[in-house]
């Protein structure tokens, strides 16, 4: 009896949208949740071809999305929490706005994965993307996720019915991949020249003895091709490659080998572009999509709003691209250094307790190393002060370097500056103010 | 040796480096950079030698697997600690480092993890039943003795910054480096925060600490300097620090207010509901 519930979300959401406070995507699932305990649980079972998740702490949203498209550009009908609310009542919600989809696509925030299983039931696969350090007061250290990561795959193990899909890059996914006994394929990107020698990472130590990880090569965070010298724990074979990677106009391209072959293209640049790519891709092959049609799909994938999104007015353009902690951050900079020509930088550092009160994250950033040239650089956000301080310490000079107190007057002093392309850097609840300083301006296609 | 260059090492930077801590190297090297001196760190991770003498030794938190792994290093390193702050080096010390300064940590389950013994001060693992201590933090610092002519030591000082800690910290004749004003401290019970035991110092404060704490960073900095023979530290502005300072008050503030709402609405409510 899915009725009420359905009613209930569907009045809910009819309410937050009139009164303009924002897409309706949690809170209808909330009262869901609430009113209903059993529902998502009732719903999953009832999910004749069983449901999915793609869970780590960057590039979930990226990763369910490219899946999503070539699953819905290859007929199928599925239900997907695609705006990236990721706890249990953005699936809920989800849920009821599809009540008669067969297939569920679910993006899962990392820390509640073992709640969420223990709620939803057998996943068919797992995609896990990375783990970094995020938002520290309210997640807790690395250790502590994987080991709830590892509590929830144990259950799975016994009923032998999910396929893991894990970066073999990242030493901690990998390891948790391998202790949980479950099948995997894993993805990775062969970069022989990783440039990430400097950055912090959080998993220095072999997950098994403890011994210091040796690195060939690392690119981004504790990423790279690692093995320890002391026991058998190393980077596990790809099932699934990308090599030669490289950013071409602002898009990033790769050679494909392993299960799938081919070239990849995407839209948006970087190399956790590449990496959200592979998770998808060796998704949408375990789904049984030809690897041809997800190309294609993934070819044609226009990012969402905050994920490398294009607008303009006038004569100026804003890109605009969540950070939210070192790692993505780092991988946000790489980025930009290899876009050629003048740019303004705008950062909004919010500390909401969506954001994670502990803004020190900021400094683990390797600004000194990948912050590129800039005409001006802005600081905005709850935390202006300490990102000027950052950015100033790192490098900036007093006279590129200012603070706003809106977006909007960042905006409005880059614009008249003459600033032809701004790069906007906004936290997670930074995002929404964002939004609505561009509400006016043109999207462009990419 | 040029005796305007600071000596420093920094203990297991790749393993130690939780939250943001590395910010307190930005800090020692920019604001001595500004005045014309040089700060040449010494990375010291797990197992290396460290260098025969030096001016600061810094040690920063991290995840609870490697502070076992850096507490039995430590044991290691324990003679040569010994001696650099026999010699009058200054020590600072964050989170981790503070507790393994100390002469034990007691985990939840009753066993010990032996300090360095370096600090009269105990560490109890949080008990079931209690919160880790998070949050922004500002403290009330008293004159600090055995400063330079820098200017920079007088007078009493605000220290702001973020905790995220489930131990409590005891100290036993050692005194706290300040008195927390908003936040929990060292154990959320006398007020307690980080310790100063002159050339030694520790705090629990993250954020990180010293960026925005830039009395702190100029006091370790003269300490420092007038180990290595470079005489004192010149007066430098800090108006981007104190800008950043007092954001993090008023952070701290909007926190604390937060939480006060949030306990008359629970109190209204058992009110009502009885």
């Amino acid at each position: 009896m899915e009725l009420l519930p359905r009613l209930t979300a569907r009045s809910i959401a009819a309410a937050v949208r009139l009164s303009g406070a924002g897409q309706a995507s949690s809170m209808p699932g909330k009262a869901v949740n609430a009113l209903f305990p059993g529902y998502l649980a009732g719903h999953a079972r009832r999910l004749g071809d069983g449901f999915v998740v793609v869970t780590g702490t960057n590039g979930k949203t990226t990763t369910a999305n490219m899946a999503a498209r070539a699953l819905s550009d290859t007929g199928r009908e599925i239900v997907h929490n695609n705006e990236g609310a990721n706890l249990l009542s953005g699936i809920a919600t989800a849920f009821a706005r599809r009540p008669l989809a067969r297939f569920a696509l679910l993006e899962i925030d990392e820390a509640i994965v073992p709640a969420a299983l223990s709620r939803l039931g057998t996943p068919r696969v797992v995609v896990l993307t990375n783990l970094f350090r995020d938002q520290l007061d309210r997640y807790g250290e690395v250790d502590r996720l994987a080991a709830g990561w590892r509590e929830a795959f144990r259950h799975l193990a016994a009923r032998e019915a999910t396929v893991l899909v894990a970066n073999a890059d990242d030493p901690i996914v990998t390891a948790v991949a391998l202790e949980s006994g479950l099948p995997t394929l894993f993805f990775g990107v062969d970069v022989s020249d990783g440039r990430a020698e400097r950055e912090v990472s959080d998993v220095t130590i072999c997950p098994h003895c403890a011994t210091m990880l040796e690195y060939t090569s690392r690119w981004l965070s504790q990423l790279g091709d690692y093995r320890c010298p002391a026991c058998d724990f190393a980077r596990p074979p790809r099932d699934l490659e990308a090599r030669e990677l490289r950013t071409v106009d602002g898009h990033a391209e790769a050679e494909l080998v392993g299960l799938a072959a081919g070239e990849l293209r995407l839209r948006v640049p970087g190399l956790y572009n590449v990496y959200n790519a592979l998770a998808a891709l060796a998704l949408t092959e375990r789904l049984g999509v030809p690897t041809k049609a997800a190309l294609s799909s993934f070819a044609a994938y226009q990012p969402v709003f905050g994920r490398w999104s294009l607008v303009r007015r006038g004569d100026t353009a804003v890109q605009v691209n969540l950070v939210k902690n070192p790692a993505g951050m780092n991988q946000t900079l790489r980025a930009l250094g290899d876009v050629p020509g003048d740019k303004a930088l705008v950062f909004v550092l919010n500390d909401n307790i969506a954001d994670g009160r502990d803004i020190s994250w900021i400094w683990d950033v390797d600004m000194e190393e990948l912050l590129p040239a800039a005409d001006l650089v802005v600081a905005g956000g709850t935390r202006k002060h300490e990102m000027a301080l950052r950015l100033s310490y790192a490098g900036v000079a007093d006279e590129t370097l200012a603070t706003a107190d809106s977006v909007a007057s960042a905006l409005d002093l880059a614009e008249r500056r003459g600033a032809r392309r701004v790069y906007l850097l906004p936290t997670y609840t930074a995002l929404k103010e964002v939004r609505g300083a561009l509400a006016g301006w043109e999207v462009v296609r990419q | 040796m040029n005796a305007a260059t600071v000596e420093a090492v920094h203990l297991f930077p790749t393993t130690m480096n939780t939250y943001g801590d590395r910010g307190n190297v930005a800090a020692l090297t920019r604001r001595a950079a500004l005045r014309g001196l040089a700060v040449r760190w010494h990375a010291v991770e797990l197992g290396d030698e460290p260098p025969a003498r030096c001016d600061l030794v810094f040690m920063g938190g991290g995840q609870d697997r490697v502070q076992h792994a850096a507490a039995a290093d430590l044991a290691r390193l324990r003679p040569w600690l010994e001696t650099v702050i026999a010699d009058g080096a200054v020590v600072f010390a964050v989170c981790a480092g503070l507790q393994l300064l100390g002469r034990r940590y007691v985990a939840a389950d009753g066993s010990e993890l032996p300090g360095l013994g370096l600090v009269d001060l105990e560490t109890l693992a949080a008990r079931p039943g209690e919160w880790r201590l998070i949050g922004n933090v500002v403290a009330d610092v008293p004159e600090l003795a055995g400063a330079g002519a820098d200017g920079a030591a007088g007078g009493s000082h605000l220290l702001v910054g973020f905790e995220n800690h489930g131990g409590r910290t005891f100290l036993g004749e050692a005194r706290p480096l300040g008195h927390v004003r908003l936040g929990f401290g060292n154990n959320g019970r006398d007020g307690g925060e980080g310790v100063n035991a002159g050339r030694l110092i520790a705090t629990y404060l993250h954020g990180p600490v010293l960026p925005k704490n830039a009395w702190l960073t100029d006091h370790l900095l003269s300490l420092a300097l007038a180990h290595a023979g470079g005489g004192a530290l010149a007066p430098l502005a800090h108006p981007r620090e104190d800008a950043a300072q007092r954001e993090a008050v008023l952070v701290a503030e909007r926190d604390a207010a937060r939480r006060s709402r949030g306990r008359r609405f629970a109190r209204l409510r058992r009110r009502s509901e009885a």
